[in-house]
């Protein structure tokens, strides 16, 4: 039984009009029920007790203002049992005089009562049959590569993990070049004397620039050359190119002059020959 | 036979259920799953406050509690399971938040709005009385919310909820009260505005 079913029921209750079935549940209800309690409590008490409610409010107002704060902090305790004696009993007679604080009061212990019942909600069939397809690739690959990259990613989103770099990286370069056991013992020696030989790296260093520059000039003055040379050689070539024409000419125009001598020596030929040819058969007649 | 199935899934040990997934057995896997879907599912219910993006971060979190399935042992896998719910939840209101859905729908709305897929609610007889208290919840502060979930309906400790949150036990204590009744203070407000009835 809830307390809207206790309300509904609570006159005919108290006139004694319930069977004993339906009393049994209220009783029942009234043992765990302290809001219910309180309120059967407050309608026994009649109007003597109203007068009283007002007069403590009027008090209330004008000393310590309203003990409805003061009952909402207990109201959690008082409902999980937790309270002690006289609380309970100072919450009690409030609720049995603060309609908001005894509403509120009631909301809370029912919403105790169903807040539990929403632990679980099964979702529809097809929700497993779907986890268990989209974990199907991690199950195939649980000993494989994805494990490992999953550990590897989840190392370097550490925090810290820049400054355990730091610090391996230290160790490693001390372990390659710092210790007697090291690979490469003389590096750190070599490196220290070359760089404590600063005048002599300086000199070598500046000679060194020295035969480059002087290279480059050598190299510069050789290209200079080779470009006259290239220009020179191209200019004669242009020369000898512009000869090259004109006797090409020359000769394509004493072609021309020996191909028309030909055609008329031919064609004068052609002529006599022809005449002769006429001449001869004119006799034959 | 489901129901029978059921029962006989719930009474098994969680510890051998653990190992025999480690081994590699589909078969306890599933039932691991069919063991913890209700909590997982309730979980992301109650912190997204629509079935719809529930069931898929439900579908998420086991993934991401088989990916660390190694991680722990038989005696604590239900908190573990709710942290990592929780946690999970956490993030998908984050992504929410950074990118809202193409409706543009405010986050806090999202609690009072009917969804196209059957509620968990709407299956059970007392339907209405538990979808006024999640709409309810959805009108608490986030920190007031997650001790009603987590101390509420799941049943943790508070020991357990200061340890998953990261705030003294003495909060949680003290929050717990006024969690409860500024639930009570939203469900009466729900209430009034529906034109009054029981919670």
């Amino acid at each position: 039984m809830n307390c809207g079913a206790f309300e509904k029921r609570l006159e005919r209750y108290r006139t004694g009009k319930l069977c004993d079935a339906e009393r049994r549940e209220m009783d029942q209800h009234l043992c765990r029920c302290i809001a219910c309690r309180a309120l059967l409590e407050a309608i026994q008490t009649g109007e003597n007790h109203v007068a009283q409610v007002d007069l403590s409010e009027a008090v209330l107002a004008q000393t310590t203002g309203s003990a409805c704060g003061r009952c909402r902090s207990l109201l959690g305790d008082v409902l999980d049992g937790v309270s002690d004696t006289v609380e309970k009993e100072l919450v009690i007679a409030h609720l049995a005089s603060c309609a908001s604080c005894s509403s509120l009061f009631r909301i809370m212990s029912e919403a105790a009562e169903i807040l539990p019942r929403m632990r679980e909600m099964i979702p529809d069939p097809s929700f497993v049959p779907d986890v268990l397809n989209a974990v199907r690739p991690l199950w195939r690959d649980r000993l494989g590569l994805s494990k490992a990259l999953e550990w590897l990613r989840g190392l370097t989103q550490r925090p810290r993990f820049s400054w355990e770099a730091a610090y391996l990286g230290t160790l490693l370069v001390f372990g390659l070049f710092g210790t007697p056991f090291s690979p490469v013992p003389d590096a750190g020696s070599r490196l220290l004397a070359s760089l404590q030989n600063r005048e002599g790296l300086i000199a070598e260093t500046d000679s060194s620039i020295h035969r480059w520059y002087d290279e480059a000039e050598t190299l510069i003055a050789a290209s200079a050359r080779a470009r006259q040379e290239v220009s020179r050689i191209s200019a004669r070539s242009l020369e000898a190119a512009d000869v090259l024409v004109d006797e090409g000419r020359a000769c394509i125009r004493h072609s021309t002059d020996y191909v028309s001598s030909t055609r008329k020596t031919v064609q004068s030929r052609i002529a006599d020959v022809y005449q002769q040819t006429k001449r001869s058969k004119a006799a034959k007649h | 036979m489901g129901s029978s199935a059921f029962i006989i899934i719930k009474l098994m040990d969680c510890g051998t259920l653990l190992k025999r997934c480690r081994q590699g057995d589909e078969l306890a896997w599933e039932a691991l799953v069919r063991q913890y879907q209700g909590r997982v599912y309730s979980v992301a219910y109650h912190y997204v406050g629509d079935a719809e993006d529930a069931r898929d971060l439900a579908q998420e979190i086991f993934v991401r509690l088989y990916r660390t399935l190694s991680h722990v042992d038989g005696e604590t896998l239900l908190p573990w399971v709710i942290r990592v719910a929780r946690n999970a939840s956490i993030d998908f209101l984050r992504r929410r938040k950074a990118r809202p859905p193409a409706r543009d729908i405010a986050a806090d709305e999202m609690w009072d709005l009917p969804s196209q897929a059957p509620t968990p609610e709407e299956s059970c007889a007392e339907g209405d009385r538990r979808r006024l208290v999640h709409r309810a919840l959805g009108r608490l502060t986030s920190l007031n919310r997650e001790i009603i979930i987590l101390k509420e309906i799941q049943g943790m400790s508070i020991q357990d909820i200061a340890s998953l949150l990261g705030v003294p036990v003495g909060t949680v204590k003290s929050r717990s009260n006024r969690a409860r009744i500024e639930l009570a203070e939203a469900i009466l407000a729900l209430e009034g505005a529906a034109g009054g009835g029981k919670v």
